[in-house]
């Protein structure tokens, strides 16, 4: 009977044990709240995020392959060139060169002992001018590259620059795009009050958090109708939060920005 | 404008910090209702041996009495074994025993004779019963009223909550949420008492009246059997 007791006593609680435990660690008790679905419509849609992504990276390949074109390119031009290039010294150098015979032709006659030193004399001169020719050629080579060099980095850069310019004004339509979405969004929830006369405006600067949190809102111009500036920043707090671009494009305009209202 | 003023989306919701946040009369509604839970399985568990041990000492003695054994033996065996003895036997040795000292008294007749040995019979019974009954009027009890203690405490915590609420000027659920969960745990916790009670209680109380009847059946043969052994 005692051992009844002590055995009926022992259970008990072990089985408040385990059923206490079961509740505490069994049971996980701590719910999220779901994420707020929310749905904004658009009349024409900014580009995705994916191929905005995509976006910049192709004026990256274009330089890239610039400077190997120039290569290829400056191999080949060359040649031809250098042979347009040398004919023309060489047919000056020989008109030089008649006029020269035909000018120091008079002095060696009158010693013709002389003629064998004009023979060397023009083997010296022959030479020179041959390294002249050189020179100038290599010079002219050299220029050529150069010229297509600066041509093709002139190029590029224009490139780079008109790529940027077309990046740079989409971004701000797509900005204008983002912040009509804002504005639309605000609007709905703004509440303008009956006894609102004209068309006041109210500047309001907003600060967002990425993903289009609201981090604040002050007002920077008031429509000097307190119960309008009111409803508007009602239905800012209220209408976060916002449609808004992700990453460099949130950073460089959606921080901090001023919007305005006016009612029609 | 209040923006800063709403209440955190979500609360620490473990059943730990429900009952340490809850008010000091819904914790001692709690404390009752663990005491009585702790209580009612106790005497659950105790009943359930208390039970299977009765019928298995009612089969065994039965199997022994109906096999013909001498009546004098088994009145010897009894008395030995008188603190393990089941209530059949107990019943029966008292009976015997009063049958006995009824015979050796000179100008009895037969019915005075049955008479008494039943009443002593009868007696014991009682008795038996009263034991195999014991605790289970407990649990019938905390089966009734612990509902009615945890929703009381659960009534008084939501009326908290909701004074609470009357000092808040935008009334949102999340302020009232947490009180009422708290007071809710009370609920749960009276209902946690009182099922397994009322469910130990019928079926004890079943097992209790099955027993009874088996006790009284055999009180009715065993007399049948002295009637026959008085003449």
């Amino acid at each position: 009977m005692n051992s009844d007791k002590t055995k009926a006593r022992a259970l008990a609680l072990a089985m408040h044990a385990v059923f206490i435990l079961l509740i505490v660690f069994g049971v996980s008790w701590q719910r999220k709240p779901p994420t707020p679905v929310q749905a904004d419509l658009w009349s024409n849609l900014p580009p995705l995020p994916q191929t905005r992504a995509v976006a910049p990276p192709p004026p990256a390949p274009e330089p890239t392959p610039a400077p190997p074109k120039p290569a290829p390119r400056v191999t080949p031009p060359p040649p031809p060139k250098v042979e347009r290039a040398a004919p023309k010294p060489d047919i000056a150098l020989k008109k030089v060169e008649k006029e020269k015979k035909a000018e120091p032709k008079p002095p060696p006659k009158p010693e013709p002992r002389k003629i064998e030193d004009d023979k060397v004399a023009r083997q010296q001169k022959e030479a020179q001018a041959r390294a002249q020719r050189e020179a100038r050629e290599r010079d002219t080579q050299r220029e050529l590259a150069e010229k297509e060099a600066k041509a093709a980095a002139d190029k590029v850069a224009a490139e780079k620059a008109a790529a940027e310019r077309a990046a740079r004004a989409a971004e701000a339509s797509e900005n204008q795009k983002y912040i009509n979405g804002i504005h639309a969004k605000v609007w709905a929830r703004v509440a303008v009050p009956p006894d609102l006369q004209g068309s006041p405006e109210a500047v309001f600067v907003v600060s967002l958090l990425p993903g289009g949190e609201l981090q604040s809102v002050v007002m920077r111009k008031s429509s000097g109708n307190p119960a309008y500036d009111a409803a508007i920043e009602r239905a800012i707090r209220q209408a976060q939060p916002f449609n808004v671009p992700t990453g460099d494009q949130f950073h460089r305009s959606f921080r901090s920005f001023p919007m305005a209202f006016r009612p029609r | 404008m209040n923006a800063n003023a709403t209440a955190p989306l979500s609360h620490d919701m473990s059943i730990l910090s429900l009952i340490t946040g809850a008010s000091v009369l819904v914790q001692v509604v709690m404390l009752i209702l663990l005491l009585a839970s702790l209580f009612s399985w106790y005497y659950i568990f105790l009943k359930y041996f208390a039970l299977r041990r009765a019928s298995a000492l009612a089969d065994e003695f039965e199997k022994q009495f109906w096999s013909g054994a001498d009546l004098n033996d088994l009145h010897q065996r009894a008395m030995n074994s008188r603190t393990d003895a089941g209530s059949m036997e107990r019943i029966f040795e008292s009976g015997f025993r009063e049958f006995m000292k009824l015979r050796k008294q000179p100008g009895m007749d037969v019915r005075a004779v049955t008479d008494g040995t039943r009443r002593a019979m009868r007696a014991t019974y009682q008795r038996e019963m009263d034991e195999l009954e014991a605790h289970l009027s407990f649990l019938a009890s905390v089966g009734s009223v612990s509902p009615y203690v945890g929703l009381f405490g659960t009534v008084w915590g939501i009326m908290n909550s909701f004074r609470g609420l009357s000092n808040v000027a935008q009334a949102t659920l999340a302020a009232v949420a947490p009180g009422i969960a708290e007071a809710l745990v009370a609920t749960a916790m009276g209902l946690f008492a009182a099922i397994p009670a009322v469910l130990a209680y019928n079926r004890y109380a079943g097992d209790v009246n099955r027993l009874a009847i088996r006790y009284d059946s055999f009180m009715e043969e065993f007399s049948n059997i002295m009637q026959r052994q008085a003449h």
